[in-house]
């Protein structure tokens, strides 16, 4: 019998079905000799008797079914998601991102100086003047902050929204 | 000779082929336990009737996706509880997470009018829906879910997204909460249950 079990656990998975012959036995005992298992056992099984014989299933109003026909009488089955999701799209976008990763790697292998002693790559690293641009000068210092608040909260609007996006469509 | 009634693959292909009335039949055949459903969750007619039309629309819509390796009333549960769920968290309805120890202020708290005299006038289908609208959203479900749903716990686990084991406990604590409300709110009736 499995020790970790409560009494009442017991019960319910003894009315359950879920015990071995040998752990039905076990706890058959226990409820003829044990009143409180007894009164326990006749008290749950009230209830799983009272559930499965006392539901009966709710209605909605008469016009359920003509509201959900009325609902989808202009819309189309979406197509199923296997064809929405064209596996060849996935194939090439990952080729051509494992073939520029293969590129820059076999062209930075070939730049580098593998003679003894040497130190120094001749592999150029690209630098970007970024221009000195006074914002607060062209709109103002309170300006440019709120403009830059704006935009961060729009951004932060933006992702939240695409994140509910897909967390619904995953589920 | 009797004709017998089509089965839910048949109509489902029917619908797929183009004839949306068949869908109607889908809708009438599973229109109560999807309702009842959505009612456990929501707890109030108006609310459950419009989560139950959107789980059929939503349904139809993806009716190309259903696959056929599950019940189709499992899969159809199961958007009822996606979309029930979602319904929660939008209306912040107070979802009462019962713990075992709350169960008890719970059912104080709403049964002030039933006297003995009162709940011997109810049916027996009235004090079970009574007491079970006093569980938590969870509980009514895994409960009308196995009782009426007729799902088994491996179903049930697909549907609310969680292990079979799991369901199963779940299963057993609903069972608990419940048998605890009825001792506490209908005890006369318990007793006269088990007497009888």
């Amino acid at each position: 019998m499995q020790q970790d079990l409560t009494m009442e656990e017991r019960i319910q998975a003894y009315i359950d079905h879920e015990f071995d012959e040998a752990e039905r036995l076990l706890i058959e005992q226990k409820m003829d000799t044990d009143k409180n298992w007894s009164e326990h056992y006749h008290a749950v099984l009230a209830v799983h008797e009272l559930l499965s014989t006392g539901l009966e299933p709710m209605e909605p109003s008469m016009r359920f079914t003509k509201n959900v026909m009325e609902d989808i009488a202009g819309l189309e089955i979406a197509k199923p998601i296997r064809l929405r999701q064209n596996p060849w799209i996935f194939r090439i976008a990952g080729g051509i991102l494992a073939s520029i990763l293969l590129a820059i790697v076999g062209y930075s292998v070939s730049l580098m100086d593998f003679s003894p002693g040497s130190s120094e790559s001749k592999l150029p690293i690209p630098s970007m003047q970024v221009p000195e641009v006074n914002w607060a000068g062209y709109l103002g210092q309170g300006t440019t902050l709120l403009l830059f608040m704006i935009c961060t909260i729009l951004g932060l609007f933006l992702a939240d929204k695409l994140l509910a996006k897909k967390s619904l469509k995953h589920r | 000779m009797m004709q017998t009634p089509p089965t839910d693959r048949e109509l489902i292909e029917q619908v797929l082929k183009g004839r949306q009335q068949s869908f109607s039949i889908l809708v009438e055949r599973y229109q109560n336990l999807v309702f009842t459903v959505a009612f456990r969750l929501v707890n109030n007619r108006e609310d459950a009737e419009e989560l139950a039309q959107s789980a059929f629309v939503k349904a139809y819509r993806s009716l190309a996706d259903y696959r056929g390796d599950a019940k189709f009333s499992t899969w159809l549960y199961t958007i009822v509880s996606s979309l029930g769920l979602s319904f929660l968290r939008k209306k912040r309805v107070d979802t009462l997470s019962l713990s075992q120890e709350k169960v008890q202020v719970a059912a104080d708290g709403v049964g002030g009018g039933f006297s003995a005299n009162t709940i011997e006038a109810r049916s027996r289908v009235q004090m079970v829906q009574k007491a079970i609208g006093m569980l938590g959203p969870d509980d009514a479900q895994v409960l009308t879910l196995f009782y009426q749903g007729e799902q088994s716990l491996d179903e049930i686990g697909r549907i609310m997204g969680i292990e079979p084991n799991t369901a199963k406990v779940k299963l057993h604590r609903a069972r608990g909460r419940l048998k605890k409300i009825m001792e506490t709110r209908f005890a006369e009736d318990l007793l006269h249950l088990q007497t009888a």
